[in-house]
């Protein structure tokens, strides 16, 4: 269902073509990383510490160096010393450890041989002397007085006044507006609320992979999948203390990313091992690797306080936001301080968001970070007020609605949104009156997500016989390719079955930023459209000279160079006749777009979560959804549809189920998916996607992003929802069984408020 | 060129908590010079991974963005995703 403002008449955007990768991904075709083998290729193996916090007091791999079939082990000693004050330096001594190891499974040195099973006996030979440290596991822990420190050189970034010593809080944020205590005075009714979350995995089905072959001349080739290789090849020349112009990053096929991969792990290893060893080096982690060293996105500490008048509209706000980034300094608070008052009109409100570390595996992006929890948050106490106040959950919401013009958290006022235009659908949706079963319930919650733009170019490649190919940089993670092609068929009229959207590598296209912030159709989009723009012109300049009359006379039109002049009439020419006679015209016909991206428009979504409780044992079983999104324009609405199908599901696993564990030494104790439990297809239903459509002024088609904003809903909806059904307000993630149980169960019936 | 420049709460440590002030430059860098001329520490403020809202437009990389006199400039956080 797609609710549509008017908008052009589009002949190719906005229809629904089979992916142009699809049949090779639904029939194995598709070469993911892992699926790439060299002749004569070793085989990598990380070793990793045991312990969450320790300094390394000496390794010795002597007894690795000499077992059979071992032709490489490195350290952190192969690798240029890197400064705390280098803008990367988190990541370099994540990707392989120096003095200190600053949690358990981080990297400390990496074997390759010619098999994995003598890769895996040769890293279990490498001798790492330790001296464990206190490890800090938790935010209590973090910023208790006296606590052990992660980071000697940390100084509190934000502070006022400025930190005099050194802490595990690395930033400060905050954000006000209005008089808070005057907010608070005008207000009828005041609740606070505290809330927990824990860290969660992106849990992408694709473990991290590569395959790097370095030259005897310097240069390297890395396959690998990421969101984005050209931060691979900056990252990897970066720890190597290589210029970028020695390695050429090749984009394997990605098996799910969501934030995760946009930094990386494993390259740079591989690059070293296979220049040591003089022989390509394949590294694939096992999923123990990827939960224990990868991902996982910030567990938090949440507590705000809403005061709202009798007649609904919210007056004051004040929130008090705490985000582990892991063992690193993270921008979850930032990010949280930014969205949690960020859709709605809150005229008094202060925020203050801090950043704090611990020694858990380096917090990485997940679709829209940080945001579905200040959602979780923020969602859940208005569903408290508008019962409270006796007033529709979705018409509460209406009326505090941001909308165009409306300032921002951080103060710019908003350009044309359609946040109320999603919670319309959802409330005029019959979903939103259908009947509910014995122990079921009803919850909705809204989401939001800045979305970015960044750095894209593209390249259009006519060819002899008028079909194209449009190569980007960007990684296709979510079906992008089919959007390019579809851009790309509007603006040059040849048919999107005869454009072949390509993915190219570092040497083949230009500069491009990572795949992220719902950034690739949008930012990549733009890029295609301006090389099919001037492709546009160069076809008309052609075209002129086959007609032998003045190019201001060409218009172009559905794919033809059409005469406009008025020396008599002159036959149309197709993309085909003028590729036909390029070499005589002037040669092949190829043109470029790169940008930088301005003006990614704001995602805004609603969801509908109906769900049934058992009551005996408290499982939760979502038997209805229903997801409003923005799209601005739906490029491909399939893949709009399938954006926000996908973070519904992720959502509404990371909403019951998933968390990590870990024991009193900060090991983690379920790092499979048998013991983190991802919902699978048969946990869902089919999730009713309704594309609301509010152009993004700032793009030629109008698009917004899709991918992340789908995410954030899903955790408030489900809360919401169970309350519906059981009257207990849960404020601690996941709301897996037993809290559930035991929410039932204790307290009447209710957990609190 | 005169330009009315807005700050997000969590930058205006050096104006005295002041939210809005005038500036002059004909390209964002430019007005960041001047705004550290005028709140010295500001400039640092603004240059370390701010972006800017002009007209509406979010930009990410604002330095050589052009303004015209009059322009309103909102100073905010960058932001990253997913």
């Amino acid at each position: 269902m797609t609710v549509t403002e008017s908008k052009p008449s589009y002949k190719y955007v906005g229809t629904r073509p089979v992916r142009h990768d699809g049949l090779e991904k639904v029939t194995g075709r598709a070469r993911f990383a892992a699926d790439l083998n060299m002749s004569g290729q070793l085989h990598g193996i990380v070793v990793r510490s045991p312990h969450a916090h320790a300094r390394i007091v000496s390794i010795d791999t002597s007894d690795a160096e000499a077992m059979d079939g071992v032709k490489a082990v490195i350290t952190g000693d192969d690798f240029p010393a890197v400064d705390p004050s280098h803008r990367q330096y988190d990541m370099c001594i994540n990707v392989i450890a120096r003095d200190k190891v600053l949690y358990e499974g981080h990297a400390v040195a990496a074997v390759a041989a010619s098999t994995r099973d003598q890769a895996q006996a040769a890293a279990a030979a490498v001798k790492v002397e330790y001296e464990v440290l206190p490890a800090v596991l938790t935010i209590d822990q973090a910023m208790a007085p006296g606590a052990p420190l992660l980071h000697a050189h940390m100084m509190t970034a934000g502070a006022n006044p400025p930190a005099e010593e050194p802490s595990n809080i690395s930033n400060v944020t905050r954000f006000s507006g209005g008089e808070l205590d005057a907010g608070f005075a005008e207000a009828d009714l005041v609740i606070e609320r505290e809330f927990t979350t824990q860290p969660v995995h992106q849990g992408y089905i694709e473990p991290h992979a590569c395959v790097a072959d370095t030259g005897q001349d310097g240069h390297t080739t890395i396959w690998c999948s990421s969101q984005g290789h050209f931060n691979v090849r900056s990252s990897t020349a970066t720890l190597l203390g290589w210029e970028n112009s020695r390695i050429r990053v090749i984009p394997a096929e990605i098996g799910g990313g969501f934030g995760g991969k946009t930094t990386i792990y494993l390259e740079p290893l591989a690059v070293a091992l296979s220049a040591k060893a003089g022989r390509p080096v394949k590294m694939v982690m096992t999923r123990d690797e990827v939960f224990r060293a990868t991902g996982p996105a910030p567990g938090t500490k949440l507590r705000i306080k809403l005061g709202v008048k009798s007649d609904g509209d919210l007056v004051a706000g004040d929130a008090y936001l705490i985000y582990t980034n892991g063992a690193y300094a993270g921008p979850g608070g930032l990010l949280g301080a930014m969205t949690v008052f960020e859709s709605y009109k809150i005229p008094n409100f202060e925020i203050e968001a801090l950043d704090v570390v611990i020694n858990t595996a380096r917090s990485a992006a997940y679709r829209a970070p940080a945001a579905p929890l200040t959602a979780y948050a923020m969602e859940t106490m208005l569903d408290e007020i508008a019962e409270e106040l006796g007033i529709d959950p979705i018409d509460f919401r209406i009326q505090n609605a941001v909308t165009e013009g409306d300032p921002s958290t951080m103060g710019f006022p908003f350009a044309r949104i359609g946040f109320v235009e999603c919670l319309e659908a959802v409330r005029d949706h019959p979903n939103y009156k259908a009947p509910l079963g014995p122990n079921q319930g009803r919850g909705v919650a809204a989401g939001y997500w800045f979305n970015i733009g960044e750095s894209s170019s593209a390249t259009v490649n006519l060819n002899e016989d008028g079909t194209a190919t449009v190569v980007t940089g960007s990684p296709d993670i979510g079906g992008s390719r089919a959007s390019m092609a579809l851009m790309a068929a509007e603006e040059l009229g040849i048919d999107v079955y005869d454009i072949r959207p390509v993915v190219g590598d570092t040497e083949a296209v230009g500069f491009t930023d990572v795949t992220e912030g719902s950034r690739a159709t949008f930012a990549t989009g733009m890029a295609v459209v301006e090389a099919c723009r001037r492709m546009v012109v160069e076809l008309r300049g052609r075209a002129a000279k086959m007609m032998g009359v003045d190019v201001d006379d060409i218009d172009w039109m559905d794919g033809q160079a059409v005469y406009t002049g008025s020396d008599g009439e002159k036959a149309p020419l197709s993309v085909a006749e003028i590729t036909a006679k390029a070499k005589r015209t002037g040669g092949p016909l190829t043109a470029t777009g790169s940008l930088e991206a301005h003006g990614a428009g704001p995602g805004f979504a609603v969801h509908l979560c109906d769900l049934e409780v058992d009551p005996e044992t408290g499982v939760v079983r979502v038997v209805r959804y229903t997801a409003s999104q923005d799209a601005g324009t739906a490029i491909h609405p399939s893949y709009v549809e399938g954006q926000i199908q996908g973070g519904v599901a992720q959502g509404v696993g990371w909403a019951l189920n998933e968390e990590y564990i870990y024991d009193s030494d900060g090991v983690m104790e379920n790092p499979s998916f048998l013991d983190y439990r991802v919902p699978v297809a048969s946990d869902l239903p089919m999730i009713d996607a309704i594309i609301v459509e509010v152009p993004n002024p700032a793009h030629p088609y109008g698009v917004r992003g899709v991918g992340e904003t789908g995410i954030v809903p899903p955790i408030p909806a489900v809360a919401n929802a169970i309350y519906d059904a059981t009257g207990c307000r849960i404020r601690d993630l996941p709301m897996s069984p037993i809290r559930v149980l035991d929410a039932i169960t204790s307290n009447g019936g209710s957990n609190g408020s | 060129m005169a330009v009315r420049v807005h700050l997000s709460s969590n930058l205006r440590g050096p104006t005295g908590g002041v939210a809005e002030v005038e500036a002059d430059g004909s390209t964002v860098g430019a007005l960041i010079d001047d705004l550290d001329r005028r709140y010295p520490g500001l400039g640092d403020a603004l240059r370390a991974g701010v972006s800017v809202v002009i007209d509406g437009l979010l930009i990410a990389h604002p330095e050589y963005e052009p303004l015209a006199d009059g322009a309103q400039v909102y100073f905010v956080p960058q932001t990253a995703g997913g």
